[in-house]
């Protein structure tokens, strides 16, 4: 009688096991990997907004103090981007009448805000408080990167609780003298760094929360 | 558009001349109004809905961020702001500060420098008011003959019609307010022959007639609890039930903060039938049915007469006469006599309240005791009745029903009151209204006036939405700013009559400013800022006429006795004569002595009940001479026997709700409607009533509790089963041991030490168990600041209420006759040792380092093992979706931004207001500062009338809650068994009883 | 009518004669066993086609209501505040205890050498398998976010959390997880040689090929045979302590709790003996019809009845014995808590349940006492209904009535099923039938190879019998 399987069959089913084996170990730590990469955090994906803002021109020509703009970030637990008339502070000015501010003008005069995208966005159930962060020696371009480098804003954080914890649970890493938070290009080697941020913890006594209800309530 | 720098409220905290322009414009369109928040926090609600769900738990950068174009200058997004306003119940104000989240006030809070509200107190009506704004079932569109009409066209009707105003009739609610009635006096000048009609469903007519009998004028007593050693409450449920109640309940708590072994205490004797929250307080109770509580003052005033020898001459002498007679009534039974000793003990300390249901004989023989005893002038003052026109032929329905009837009426201008629905039955209201030829009404909702007849219906203006002004109880002028532009048009009373004065373009904000245009600017904006103009009106203290005294005390005696059963109707502590009936937060509150929610009952003594072979929950036929009405039966131990109560203002159908099945959910309506029951002649009490079982409820087994099911009823069990929860003890017991609670505050020995190293700032709270009197307020105020969502009568029943506060109440010693039932706020204890925390397989439930117990929504799965292993439980779990995704936006607009909305699955409860916490800490850390005592108060602090809770940081040895942690009659709950060492601490309660009397 | 039927036939006749049951009494030749054992994988019948259906439909039900659940919350359950755990709970115990007989009979039996055991164990392992597989869902499925309940298992999450191993249950998870997956590879082991007689077997060169792909090329040569019992006897010591732990760790999800009721230390033990009895009961309560249907007398003797009667006699004691010590250390305690906790459960709302426990499970073991009922099939089919019933109240007595009125009379509150929570009960017994149809209809649920193993060492037994009865006719 014929037998009921070829010779190949001992080494498929050597093969079939092991590919069991590695599916089970492998798809839970593909997943983790996964949720670590830019596809799931948006890192670095760059938003196009509504007016081709360019921090660039803004910041490095013009030399113009991220507070200016921004001026909640230091007043308000939401940073907020800036009203219309602000925008029009300068552009009433110059530029008064290039098609490429058209929306702003428009903006100014029919009382309508521009529709801004959102870049960097935490969950609802955190509630983060910018004004503390730069009262605190939290530099702006700790998490939202070089802007003024940036042509069109992106995401420089993951934005995700282990990435938060890193600052909260060891702040001394990154923290920097309150002169110094709108600096974009501040920076010091590691040894440096330390030295100056336990200074600072020292003298600001800065003990950030890492209970739970410091950011969820 | 153009911006007039007064159209928007004034900020408290903001000078007059620097209000920003964000306001006026902010409403201007509603479509704008939720381009300009940033992010727009209805949405922001929303999200967290989603978020807490676990939906949007998802990354990518989504939505967009809008702006404000232009930045109003006062108007920090993402920082709360504060304004003065005036909240309005039954025709009386009391202050109130709303807070308000760039453009929607989220929460209410009494006004601290508001006579009404003393110290920012509130009550549970006032903190739900708020709810009023948002209320999805609000009407939202103006009708002419049921087709939607504008305003316009109604300001044309207004100025139609006769000239001289023949045949046209305005009803409206109790009025205090100048504005409202300048512009009556208008009307009537411009249209001689128009007729104004006043209706109040509560109103008590014989105050004022008992005033004006015994002191020659209509006088409103006005009490200063704070001065009285003595209360006597005849049948007045004074801490509760009372227009100025929330100032009466902080004055009376004066004298009950005992703090060290030497304090005094004041006492308070309650005479009544049914169980009150004053009544189950009380250090002594009488059980009578209202038909006795005038025999009764008669009998103490005869007391008084007898040893009228102790009164001081002052009082004795022009009474002596009229004194004389009663001396020789029957001796007074010993519960009485002792009262009297008492208060002759206290004369010009003591003070006798009686009800305003009571007769007017009975009123003047109250009068008549406080000016013997020479309380008038101390504990007791009168000052003229604040309500326009109260007392006189214009308040009352029946002549206005009688004009309907014989064709008189062309025109009815009905504002905002429904008395279809809450007329004496024998005026046959909805009958009569037919015969008008047309009618305008206006409110809040569709109410039984517009259903019946109407051929103009307006959407009114909630207090939130317009300006305005009134008085409060003692006269103070308050004033009333909007805090948002009306979410659907709508009219206030002011506009629509200033209509029929013939203003061409009637505004609100306007009208005010007019009616106080003798006001400079500043001193304007200062008092709008304020919330108030003038002070309280100035006190008499006028002689009474004993004449009187004998002509009542005869009544009184002739009086013919009611048969039993007797009933009682009262308007409901929650929902009033019905006025806040649409309130969900209110229906669904637990009533404060019947524990009961989303409905009423037929209340019964126990004995009552049994006698007539009537089970718990059993539904009864209440019929009195012929008219009847079907309702379950509820005893409550304590009440007056052969005495039926029922509350009024339920089973409205303008307010129906959804019932929510496994499968289905049906409209039902909302408890029983008592006013069936309610003639002209006997509003209050009646005689001869016959209560007879309708029908048997099938149960499953024999279960207390299943019985219970047909009534929402929260807490099923009264009695303390010997548990050390609800310590107590008399003020001498309290004086001779001042240690008694420490046998139950010492914890077992313990194998295991306090897991967490507890250094720096440490949160912690204090509870007085003898000041609280358990109005609920602090469980309206937590539900509002803590977006705890309504659950529907059926999660009720099922034992699903989702308040993180509680009240409590025990049966706390006293007898059967003298029915001591004590409130005991229970919220998260806050252990330190906490049960919930070690079970929790995820960390859901951890500790923070300042001692808080804290809860993260957003990491937890939902094993409701915590709730479990919580010895008070007084975790909550979201079984169901409560906060829908998909509510009312304007639902999403009352959500506290500051605090997640919880999603489905999720637990929760009480976080000590977390997020006030956090908020103080960073402002402090901003500040490079420590915080301040009392920075932070957690909403149930702020509320509560009688300061029984008080919060703040135990590592200062300085602060309020450090001392009281650390008086001697202070415990934790369960400590002694279990050694949770719990945050929230007791302090005992302590009642001062009569050595005189026993029981 | 085959032989392999006639044999059946007169087996049956002769086990029923005979006196002092052995543990088999069939004396067929080899292949006739096979065949015979072979017989209902290999020809359904109408009759299995109508309970396949039945219970096909009834867990359709199941589906439908778990679906219902997640869609809308378990608020579609009475659950509430304080009885937060209710019927998902009870049923997670009940199954999970069921399993416990099958590990005992495959684990310490084997260990324990009890021959006896070598006709039921696979059919008790297979139970044992899909007894978990039901228990398996509550866990889950009672959670408020069921879609979060990987963050029970310990893995580097992006919230830089893990989970608290204070908490039982973790440990649970884990527990559940171990045991399904040592049962499973117990039980396919097991099968292996048998899948290789049904491969030789069978009638198509289709079933021949799948059965020889489960096989896994077995040839039961002797190194094979000497391979597969060393592997199997370590996968039993790896067993046998599992039979022990994880309902231990199942009945920490209750004794860590400071509820009275729950904070017990005699509840490991209580746990285990419980789930065993119970496990015993429904091998019982399968068995005996499979006995009767396909004609096994000869295979599944009185004696099995017997043993494991003496078994339930056994733990059944153990339980209602912890009836007892929880009562006295209530009064012993003299805590208001413990005591109340008991005077609720004799006359609280669910004081029907604690009769009906305290009667079954102290009735119902203690009838093994007679042999009589031992022996008889109908008595025990009978008595481990009841048991099952009665082990099911138990652990919805221990929830509820230790839930329902705990510390703060103010909270106390009365518990209601809902249609959905009988559906899911009822649902997951559909389930259980229609995986055990499966099973009956697709591999040989008596173990072929162990039978004809052990028909054979009762042959020579009999045989040296035979050999000494000679020589002494021969002597004398």
């Amino acid at each position: 009688m014929r037998p009921l399987f070829p010779p190949w069959a001992n080494s498929a089913l050597w093969a079939v096991t092991i590919a069991l084996l590695v599916f089970v170990l492998g798809v839970p730590i593909a997943i983790m990997v996964y949720v670590r990469t830019p596809y799931v955090t948006n890192r670095g994906k760059e938003v196009d907004q509504p007016i081709p803002f360019d921090h660039r021109h803004h910041v490095l020509d013009d030399g113009i103090d991220c507070l200016y703009c921004h001026y909640l970030a230091d007043r308000s637990p939401w940073a907020g981007v800036p009203p219309t008339e602000l925008c029009m502070n300068c552009h009433g000015q110059i530029w008064g009448d290039t098609p490429l501010l058209q929306p702003v003008r428009e903006s100014f005069f029919t009382g309508r805000p521009i529709p801004w995208k959102r870049v960097n966005r935490v969950p609802d159930f955190v509630f983060f408080n910018h004004e503390v962060h730069v009262h605190r020696g939290v530099g702006c371009a700790t998490c939202h990167g070089r802007v003024d480098e940036m042509a069109v804003v992106h995401a420089a954080a993951p934005l995700q609780m282990k990435w938060c914890l890193e600052c909260h649970r060891e702040p001394e890493r990154y923290l920097r003298p309150l002169d110094q938070i709108t600096n974009m290009d501040w920076s010091l080697s590691p040894d440096e760094q330390l030295k100056v941020g336990r200074e600072l913890k020292e003298s600001l006594s800065i003990v950030p929360p890492t209970s739970c209800t410091g950011c969820h309530r | 558009m153009t911006m007039d720098d007064d159209r928007h409220p004034l900020p408290l905290h903001v000078e007059g001349h620097e209000h920003g322009h964000g306001h006026g414009h902010e409403h201007e369109h509603e479509h704008e109004h939720e381009h300009e928040d940033e992010p727009s926090l209805p949405r922001r609600a929303f999200l967290q809905l989603v978020g807490a769900a676990g939906l949007a738990a998802c990354y990518p950068p989504r939505g967009e961020i809008y702006p404000y174009s232009r930045q109003p200058r006062e108007l920090v997004p993402g920082k709360p702001q504060i304004y003065a306003t005036s909240w309005i119940d039954r025709g009386y104000a009391a202050g109130v500060l709303a807070t308000s989240w760039s453009g929607r006030p989220i929460k209410l809070d009494g006004n601290p420098d508001h006579p009404a509200t003393p110290g920012g107190g509130s009550s549970a009506r006032l903190q739900a008011s708020i709810m009023g704004l948002y209320d999805a079932t609000r009407a939202t569109h103006m009708l002419r003959d049921g087709q939607a009409a504008g305003w316009s066209g109604f300001l044309r009707w207004a100025q139609g019609g006769d000239p001289a105003g023949t045949g046209l009739r305005f009803l409206l609610p109790p009025v205090t307010s100048p504005l409202t009635i300048s512009l009556i006096e208008r009307i009537r000048e411009a249209k001689p022959n128009a007729a104004f009609h006043f209706h109040d469903p509560a109103a008590t007519p014989q105050v004022l007639d008992a005033a004006s009998l015994v002191f020659g004028q209509p006088l409103l007593p006005q009490l200063h609890l704070d001065k009285a050693q003595v209360i006597a409450s005849f049948d007045a449920d004074f801490l509760m039930e009372h227009p100025f109640s929330i100032r009466w309940a902080t004055d009376f708590a004066k004298n009950r903060r005992v703090r060290s072994s030497t304090d005094g205490m004041n006492r308070l004797y309650v005479v009544e039938g049914d169980l009150t929250v004053t009544g189950a307080i009380a250090d002594h109770r009488l059980r009578a049915r209202p038909s006795q509580v005038p025999g009764l003052l008669a009998e103490l005033l005869a007391e008084l007469a007898r040893s009228r020898a102790r009164l001081a001459p002052a009082q004795a002498g022009p009474w002596s006469s009229a004194l004389g007679p009663l001396a020789s009534a029957p001796p007074a039974s010993p519960w009485i006599a002792a009262l009297a000793g008492d208060l002759l003990a206290r004369q010009g300390a003591s003070v006798v309240v009686v009800g305003p249901r009571q007769p007017k004989e009975a009123h003047v023989l109250g009068h008549a005791i406080n000016s013997l005893l020479g309380n008038v002038g101390t504990t007791i003052g009168f000052t003229p009745p604040v309500i326009y026109e109260e007392g006189t032929s214009s308040h009352g329905l029946a002549p206005l029903a009688a004009a309907l009837r014989a064709g008189e009426v062309t025109r009815l201008v009905a504002l905002e009151v429904d008395p279809v629905y809450d007329a004496p039955v024998d005026l046959e209201f909805a009958e009569a209204l037919g015969h008008a030829k047309e009618v305008a009404c206006s409110d809040l909702h569709g109410n039984g006036v517009c259903r019946v007849k109407a051929s103009w219906f307006l959407n009114g203006k909630h207090f939130l939405e317009r300006w305005g002004d009134a008085r409060a109880y003692d006269g103070t002028l308050s004033l009333i700013q909007p805090l948002v532009r009306p979410l659907h048009g709508g009219r206030s009373i002011d506009e629509i009559l200033a209509a029929f004065a013939g203003d061409p373009a009637p505004d609100d904000r306007a009208l005010l400013r007019a009616r106080w245009a003798a006001l400079p600017d500043p001193a304007w904006e200062s008092a709008v800022q304020h919330g108030f103009l003038s002070s309280a009106s100035t006190e008499e203290g006028p002689n009474a006429d004993p004449s009187v005294v004998a002509v009542a005390v005869d009544a009184i005696r002739r009086a013919p006795a009611l048969a039993p059963l007797e009933l009682s109707l009262r308007p409901d502590p929650k929902i009033g004569a019905g006025e806040h009936a649409a309130n969900e937060w209110l229906v669904e509150l637990p009533e404060a002595i019947t524990r009961l929610g989303w409905g009423n009952a037929a209340l019964m003594s126990p004995a009552t009940l049994a006698a007539r072979k009537l089970e718990h929950g059993q539904v009864v036929d209440v019929s009195v001479d012929g008219r009847s009405i079907r309702i379950p039966a509820l005893p409550v131990e304590g009440m007056a026997d052969d005495l039926v109560s029922i509350t009024l203002g339920w089973g409205n159908l303008a307010h129906p709700t959804e019932l929510q099945h496994t499968f289905r959910s049906e409209a039902v309506l909302v408890g029983v409607d008592a006013y069936p029951l309610r003639t002209t002649r006997s509003p209050w009490f009646a005689g001869g009533v016959d209560v007879t079982g309708a029908t048997r409820q099938a149960l499953p087994f024999a279960a207390p509790e299943i019985e219970r099911d047909a009534l929402a009823i929260t807490q099923t069990n009264l009695e303390m089963h010997d548990r050390p929860i609800l310590l107590g003890a008399t003020l001498d017991e309290f004086r001779n041991n001042p240690d008694f609670v420490k046998p139950h505050d010492d914890p077992r020995p313990d194998l295991y030490g306090t897991p967490w190293a507890f250094t720096g700032q440490q949160w912690g709270m204090a509870v007085d168990l003898t000041t609280c009197i358990g109005c609920q307020a602090c469980v309206i105020a937590c539900v509002a600041e803590n977006n705890i969502p309504v659950v529907g009568k059926v999660n009720v029943n099922k034992g699903r209420i989702m308040h993180w506060l509680r009240i409590d109440r025990y049966r706390l010693g006293g007898t059967d006759d003298d029915v001591r039932l004590m409130p005991q706020p229970m919220m998260c204890q806050h252990c330190e040792k906490a049960p919930c925390e070690y079970v929790c397989p995820v960390y859901a439930t951890v500790h923070s380092p300042d001692g808080l117990n804290e809860q993260v929504y957003n990491r937890c799965i939902g094993t409701r093992f915590c709730s479990n292993n919580c010895p008070y439980k007084v975790r909550r779990f979201n079984f169901l979706l409560y906060n829908d995704t998909h509510m009312p936006e304007t639902l999403q607009m009352s959500k506290n931004p500051n605090v997640t909305v919880r999603g489905r699955g999720v637990m929760e409860k009480c976080t000590y207001c977390v997020q006030r916490i956090r908020t103080a800490e960073i402002e402090a850390r901003i500040e490079q500062r420590h915080l301040r005592e009392g920075e932070v108060r957690t909403a149930c602090q702020v509320a509560c009338p009688t300061n029984a809770i008080v919060f703040g940081l135990l590592s200062d040895p300085a602060s309020d809650v450090f001392r009281l942690h650390h008086l001697s009659r202070t415990y934790g709950v369960l400590q002694h068994e279990l050694a949770t060492e719990p945050r929230t601490r007791y302090l005992a309660n302590l009642h001062n009883p009569n050595p005189e009397m026993k029981g | 009518m085959d032989a392999g039927g006639q044999l059946a036939r007169k087996s049956v006749e002769y086990a029923k004669a005979a006196d002092g049951p052995s543990i088999l009494l069939t004396r067929a030749p080899e292949g006739v066993i096979a065949r015979r054992l072979l017989r209902p994988v290999f020809q359904g019948g109408p009759g299995w086609k109508l309970a396949f259906l039945i219970t096909l439909g009834g867990s359709t039900v199941c589906w439908l209501a778990i679906l219902y659940t997640i869609a809308t919350g378990i608020g579609t359950w009475g659950n509430n505040i304080p009885v937060a755990w209710a019927y998902a709970i009870t049923n997670f115990v009940w199954w999970i205890g069921i399993g416990h007989a099958g590990t005992f009979i495959s684990a310490i039996l084997l260990i324990l050498e009890q021959n006896w055991r070598n006709s039921i164990n696979r059919f008790a392992e297979a139970m044992t398998l899909f007894a978990i597989m039901q228990a398996g869902i509550f866990p889950v499925l009672h959670l408020g976010r069921p879609w979060y309940a990987y963050w029970i298992f310990p893995y580097p999450s992006t919230m830089r959390v893990w989970p608290n191993y204070r908490s039982a249950l973790p440990w649970d998870a884990a527990a559940i997880s171990t045991y399904f997956t040592v049962s499973l590879i117990f039980w396919y082991l097991g099968l292996v040689p048998d899948l290789a007689v049904a491969r030789d077997n069978a009638p198509t060169v289709a079933k021949r090929r799948i059965y020889g792909i489960f096989a896994l090329g077995w040839r039961g040569s002797a190194k094979a045979w000497r391979h597969y019992q060393i592997a199997y006897l370590i996968l039993g010591a790896l067993a046998t302590p599992l039979v022990l732990s994880v309902h231990s760790a199942v009945s920490l999800d209750f004794a860590i709790a400071q509820l009275p009721g729950w904070h017990s230390t005699i509840f490991p033990p209580y746990f285990v003996s419980g789930a065993i009895y119970s496990g015993f009961a429904l091998v019982l309560t399968l068995m005996i019809p499979a006995r009767r249907i396909f004609q096994l007398h000869d295979i599944v003797t009185t004696r099995h009845l017997e043993a494991m009667g003496k078994l339930v006699l056994v733990t059944g004691s153990i339980v209602y014995y912890t009836y007892g010590v929880e009562m006295f250390i209530a009064w012993y305690s003299g805590s208001e808590f413990e005591i109340g906790l008991v005077e609720q459960r004799l006359t609280g709302p669910y004081a029907w349940s604690t009769w009906m426990v305290y009667g079954l499970n102290f009735l119902c073991p203690n009838l093994m006492w007679f042999k009589r009922v031992r022996t008889s099939a109908v008595w025990m089919f009978v008595i481990s209904i009841l048991i099952n019933i009665a082990m099911w109240l138990e652990r919805f007595w221990l929830i509820v009535t230790s839930l329902n009125r705990d510390f703060l009379p103010s909270s106390w509150h009365i518990y209601k099923p809902t249609y959905v929570d009988g559906a899911i009960i009822l649902g997951t017994l559909f389930f259980f039938m229609f995986l055990f149809l499966l099973f009956l209809r697709f591999v040989p649920f008596i173990p072929i190879t162990e039978t004809n193993e052990l028909r054979h060492m009762m042959a020579k037994e009999e045989a040296r019998l035979e050999r000494e009865r000679d020589e002494r006719r021969t002597a004398g």
